[in-house]
């Protein structure tokens, strides 16, 4: 798995689970607080998905540090082993 | 008091040559159903109004034994064909039985470790010492309800209940002698049970089928007889739409009704067989064994697929209100189709209260009086100081392809408290995943009633009446 389908999935659970964003906005920069629906319950949609399609299991300590798409894709790559 | 069997004595004196019963090829006419009821009934050694618990699958012994204790005074207690060692042992405590008759195929399945040794339908209908019973008994029958929260509570249905119930569905289904109803819901499930009560009720012909699951074979006996109504539940509903194709479903075409029950149906499925009815209707109705039929709905052109319907004449309907909301509550019930409490007499101070049964499920009105369920009390879910109604999350997920069954439940979450949890039966060859499943329900429900944790089951654990038992999974 390369980086960039690595970006297209995250990218794809963002949109996934807030679909009233559109694609125009994403960044991978954005920060939690910047999304007007990002709360604890939408972390963890978010964190479910990653795991299920990156076959990863992300422990508490790495998902609460999850705050931006970039964090999810830099997570996802520790995990995965990708430099 | 008149009984259900008053009215088979009376349509096998009015038209005796009618069929009354259809079976694996066999027919049977209102006189001879008459004649082996009333030899039935000649069975019992025992004067004294008794209990008779019967285990028997679909067919002529079931409806003959059923029919027969009833006419000689007793009470029939019906027991689900394929129920559990442990749950008839426990049944036939509560029940106090006096007699256990089976059918022979069921006798070498609980041969062993019964509570009540079982004897068979020819070998009680062999025995000859008739004492006649001094006085009928009030309950036509009992039943248990399913219990999928707690242990099954014994539902003695009274002969006057009774009646009114069969003359309310007759009234607003207008079921008559001359429908051909067919039938391929087990008997001892009080849908089933409540179709046969209604077909010999009125002096029709009862097409009985020994279950759902051949069914060519039941289209095919819609053809040979004429059928003029069809009792099935929802997933019977939804293999016909799979099996057949449009040209195949021509059988259905020429019904005046088909009944439906037992578990909430998808709007898909009320939107089909309306468009398949073109000359006819698809109806439901609403009450747990305690309270039978207590509301009907006939679906119409409205767009209320997901009523229940409004209550039926003489029966009123209560919504209990929860504090912090105006609409929904719990649904009381109070009418002449109420029992007046459990059997053998446990007080249930939690379900009946001056003359108004609890039923536990929850609910709201329209404002046309159109009553919706919503889900169940015991399986509401406090997800951070909301409540979600499993059921209403279940619905939900079923409408993604691919979904057999879904139970959701309250897990508790380190963060969180509580979260929603969905455990999935998937349908063979379907492909559907945890995100499918997770993105469907962030864009069609609140947030907080979306599943956190998702788990795919091979099967669910269900009793013998075909009910999920939800304690059951963790």
């Amino acid at each position: 798995m390369n980086n960039e389908v690595i970006k297209d999935h995250i990218k794809n659970i963002f949109f996934q689970v807030f679909p009233e964003m559109p694609e125009s906005d994403f960044e991978w920069n954005k920060k939690q607080e910047q999304y007007e629906n990002w709360d604890s319950f939408a972390q963890l949609q978010i964190i479910v998905m990653a795991e299920e399609i990156f076959h990863v299991k992300i422990s508490d300590k790495y998902a609460i540090k999850i705050c931006s798409g970039k964090d999810l894709m830099n997570t996802i790559k520790e995990l995965k082993c990708i430099p | 008091m008149y009984t259900l069997v008053d009215y088979v004595q009376k349509w096998s004196q009015r038209q005796p040559e009618k069929l009354a019963v259809i079976f694996k090829n066999k027919e049977i006419t209102y006189k001879e159903l008459f004649d082996e009821i009333s030899d039935f009934s000649k069975s019992f050694s025992f004067s004294k109004e008794s209990v008779v618990s019967l285990l028997f699958e679909n067919g002529y012994e079931f409806i003959i034994a059923f029919l027969g204790t009833m006419y000689a005074g007793h009470i029939p207690h019906i027991i689900p064909s394929n129920i559990s060692n442990e749950n008839l042992n426990l049944q036939l405590r509560a029940a106090s039985s006096k007699v256990f008759v089976i059918s022979s195929t069921c006798k070498n399945k609980f041969g062993k470790n019964i509570v009540k040794k079982p004897i068979t339908f020819s070998e009680i209908k062999s025995s000859s010492n008739y004492l006649n019973i001094k006085k009928r008994s009030e309950i036509a029958y009992l039943l248990y309800t399913s219990g999928t929260t707690s242990n099954p509570k014994g539902v003695g249905v009274s002969h006057k209940s009774s009646i009114f119930t069969l003359s309310n569905i007759v009234k607003i289904l207008k079921y008559n002698k001359n429908d051909i109803n067919v039938l391929p819901l087990p008997l001892f499930h009080s849908f089933g049970l409540g179709c046969l009560n209604t077909s010999l009720f009125t002096g029709a012909t009862l097409v009985l089928h020994e279950n759902s699951n051949d069914l060519k074979k039941i289209s095919r006996s819609m053809n040979v007889y004429k059928a003029s109504t069809l009792a099935a539940v929802p997933s019977t509903l939804s293999k016909i739409m799979s099996v057949f194709n449009n040209s195949e479903l021509i059988f259905l075409s020429n019904l005046r009704l088909i009944c439906t029950n037992s578990t909430p149906i998808s709007p898909n499925i009320v939107k089909f067989y309306q468009k398949l009815l073109s000359n006819g209707h698809l109806a439901t109705y609403y009450g747990l064994t305690e309270a039978s039929r207590s509301t009907f709905m006939i679906f119409d052109s409205e767009g209320r697929e997901t009523s229940v319907g409004k209550p039926a004449p003489q029966i009123k309907i209560r919504i209990k209100k929860f504090l912090n909301n105006n609409k929904k509550g719990e649904i009381w019930i109070n009418g002449p189709n109420v029992i007046k409490n459990y059997w053998n007499g446990e007080i249930d101070k939690n379900s009946f209260q001056k003359g108004w049964f609890r039923t536990g499920d929850i609910g709201y009105f329209d404002d046309c009086g159109f009553l919706y369920l919503i889900g169940r009390v015991d399986n509401a879910i406090n997800v951070g100081g909301e409540k979600v109604f499993a059921e209403e999350v279940e619905g939900m997920i079923k409408k993604i392809p691919g979904i057999e069954e879904v139970v959701v439940k309250g897990v508790s979450h380190s963060q969180l408290g509580n979260v929603i949890k969905a455990f999935i039966e998937k349908r063979e060859s379907h492909v559907v995943t945890k995100t499918q499943i997770i993105a469907y329900c962030i864009r069609n429900l609140e947030r907080f009633k979306v599943p956190l944790e998702i788990e795919f089951v091979k099967y669910f654990p269900k009793n013998e009446y075909g009910k999920i038992k939800r304690f059951m999974l963790e």
